[in-house]
């Protein structure tokens, strides 16, 4: 407890958090970032690798890594993990037919020890698009109503237009910024009373 | 464990740690969540007279995370029924700090505020133009949701409707029109006649187009062009989803977005777009426009070659060409402003894509294969053009031809020879799609 207490009340006071930014190839994760960075988003090409962005949002430093959803590139994804404060997994709306895989790597994910405790946001993205799925149909097709293990909340959003990309990302940094305020102060007041040391911890 | 029996209330059961600690957690939890939940309602009620500081939210929504992080870590300590419960309360405090949120804040700091677009001449545009099919639209809201949509485009804010979805086919001619809910190309082009001479400005639909299933077809989204669909509406291709199509030729407008193409064999692909994946795919042999590199993976006997293009057609000048051209250029006079929007746009865009020649040097266009991230070349996918040239040359005239010749009449044509679809398509692939090796 005591070591990951310090580093968390460090953390705070830099008040900086580490967001990775998750999804399938061609979800738009990349154009989400562009667009919330104020930068063109029409020159935006498949992610190879990976980008990173900072960008000032509200009292806090956001480093956002985005890393490319191209199936050879999810094994590499692990390799992101270590300090995520939250988890940004971005869908495809349009996507029906990978909707299942899709499900299948965002409930791999959360089962990642290094994961556990990152707020997670899913954006529905490209709702833009005429026939795209609805939010409520991606939280069933996703089951995100059976992830217990993480505080979790969907936004239908669309990259090109802009809608609900603050919103959204409001979301996950109040949810963090709760959590590590959380954390740090009423910590010791938990733990004379005999409480299990919290999940997150282990 | 001497139960002293500090409290009023002695536990019955063996006092073992576990039961001990749920239910000392559970008093904490509802005293803490009552608590919370009085604050909320107070605040609500307040925030009828007085509007919600940003900061009281704030406050409140810190108090419920403490709650709900409390729960989170008591998960598994704590009997399933309880947890149960305790998250049902907790998900309706959500919901009301979030009513609260939204309307203490209702405009966030900073948002893209994208000017709504052309709304105000369509809705106002749309009321005196097509009287008659509205009352029509709005009778069948359930079901034809692409006119529906059409009709109510003044409210931006789109709900689910129908994807523009092409799927499981077999030796079939397919058009913009074979779609669903998208009227014939004799009606549409009547009423676009009707529509364009007043309403030159038509809102553009992004659309998200899906083929899937499909064996011996010939899909052509080229002519007659899809613009021209709709009566208030052009409807504008933004995403492409290809999935498990064999031994077809598919030919694509240029779109602005995306194309994901799944499980293809022996294809032909034509298409333009911004950024083009492929997966698990065979045999495929793609004429496509793009600024960027294209993306394959799991792919085997992929070959690139430019999208057919008019500019080579009037540089060669041969009278197939020629005729072309003229049907072209009649046929938009004939239809409305927008056919010839498009097929000035068909033309022009050429000269900016990668295919800047007539297609015989391009050495620029670089595939990204993710299954061989080496530096040599990969052996899955090669340029068309490189190979035997006077044999694809001749291959992409003929391609030209069905794309842009015989399919503008053959898309009105078809409809009154249904018998030959079979023969017409049989003859497309035949012509178009290389032997199978």
């Amino acid at each position: 407890m005591g070591l990951l207490t310090v580093i968390r009340k460090n953390r705070m006071k830099e008040k900086e958090m580490r967001i990775l930014f998750l999804g399938l190839d061609n979800a738009g994760k990349t154009t989400i970032l562009k667009k919330l960075n104020g930068e063109d988003i029409m020159t935006v090409s498949p992610t190879l690798g990976f980008n990173i962005k900072t960008f000032i949002h509200g009292k806090y430093t956001l480093n956002i890594w985005d890393v490319g959803g191209q199936r050879t590139l999810r094994p590499y994804w692990r390799n992101y993990f270590e300090q995520t404060d939250a988890l940004v997994w971005v869908v495809d709306s349009g996507d029906r037919m990978r909707m299942r895989d899709c499900k299948e790597e965002l409930h791999n994910l959360l089962l990642e020890d290094r994961l556990a405790g990152a707020s997670l946001l899913v954006f529905a993205n490209k709702t833009d698009l005429q026939g795209s799925m609805t939010k409520n149909e991606i939280q069933e097709a996703l089951d995100l109503s059976s992830i217990k293990s993480h505080h979790w909340r969907i936004w239908s959003c669309s990259a090109v237009t802009g809608e609900n990309l603050i919103e959204g990302l409001d979301w996950v940094v109040d949810d963090v910024a709760g959590r590590l305020y959380y954390s740090s102060v009423t910590s010791q007041a938990q733990t004379p009373q005999g409480l299990p040391i919290s999940v997150f911890d282990s | 464990m001497s139960a002293t029996g500090n409290d009023s209330k002695p536990l019955h059961d063996d006092p073992s740690k576990r039961w001990g600690f749920a239910e000392v957690f559970l008093t904490q939890f509802q005293a803490s969540r009552t608590d919370l939940e009085n604050r909320l309602n107070a605040a609500k009620e307040s925030q009828t007279a007085t509007s919600i500081s940003k900061d009281e939210v704030d406050a409140l929504s810190v108090e419920f995370e403490k709650i709900s992080k409390s729960l989170r870590d008591a998960i598994g300590l704590i009997p399933k029924s309880d947890q149960g419960s305790c998250e049902a309360q907790l998900k309706r405090l959500e919901k009301t700090l979030e009513d609260l949120r939204k309307s203490a804040a209702p405009k966030s700091k900073f948002a893209f505020k994208r000017k709504p677009k052309t709304d105000n001449p369509s809705s106002t545009l749309s009321t005196p133009i097509s009287p008659t099919p509205k009352p029509e639209a709005q009778s069948n809201t359930g079901t034809q949701t692409q006119t529906q949509d059409s009709t109510t485009s003044s409210s931006s804010a789109s709900t689910s409707t129908s994807q523009l979805m092409l799927s499981s086919r077999v030796k079939q001619y397919l058009t913009i029109h074979s779609i669903d809910g998208i009227p014939s190309s004799s009606t549409s082009s009547s009423t676009s006649n009707q529509t364009s001479s007043s309403s030159p400005q038509r809102k553009p639909r992004s659309s998200d187009l899906g083929l899937s299933d499909l064996d011996h077809c010939v899909v052509n989204f080229v002519t007659p062009s899809p613009s021209y669909v709709f009566e208030n509406e052009v409807l504008d291709i933004s995403a492409v989803q290809i999935r498990n199509v064999k031994n077809s030729v598919l030919l694509l407008p240029r779109i602005n977005g995306s194309v994901m193409l799944h499980d293809l064999r022996d294809c032909v692909v034509v298409l333009g777009c911004h950024q083009f994946r492929m997966h698990t795919s065979q045999a495929i042999d793609v004429f496509i426009d793009i600024n960027l590199n294209p993306i394959i993976e799991q792919c085997h006997g992929i070959r690139f070659a430019p999208y057919p293009s008019f500019e080579s057609d009037l540089n060669n000048g041969t009278p197939l060409d020629a005729t072309v051209t003229s049907m072209i250029t009649s046929a938009s006079t004939n239809n409305s402003t927008t056919t010839v929007e498009t097929s000035h746009q068909t033309r022009n865009v050429p000269e900016t894509g990668l295919e800047t020649g007539s297609g015989t040097s391009r050495t620029n266009l670089s595939v990204q294969d993710f299954s061989h991230i080496r530096p040599t070349p990969s052996p899955n996918w090669r340029l068309l053009l490189l190979n035997s040239k006077e044999d694809e040359e001749k291959r992409s005239g003929k391609l030209k031809e069905v794309m842009f010749a015989e399919t503008l009449v053959g898309g009105v044509k078809l409809e009154g020879r249904d018998g030959d679809e079979e023969s017409l398509v049989n003859g497309i692939l035949e012509a178009l799609l290389p032997p199978s090796s």
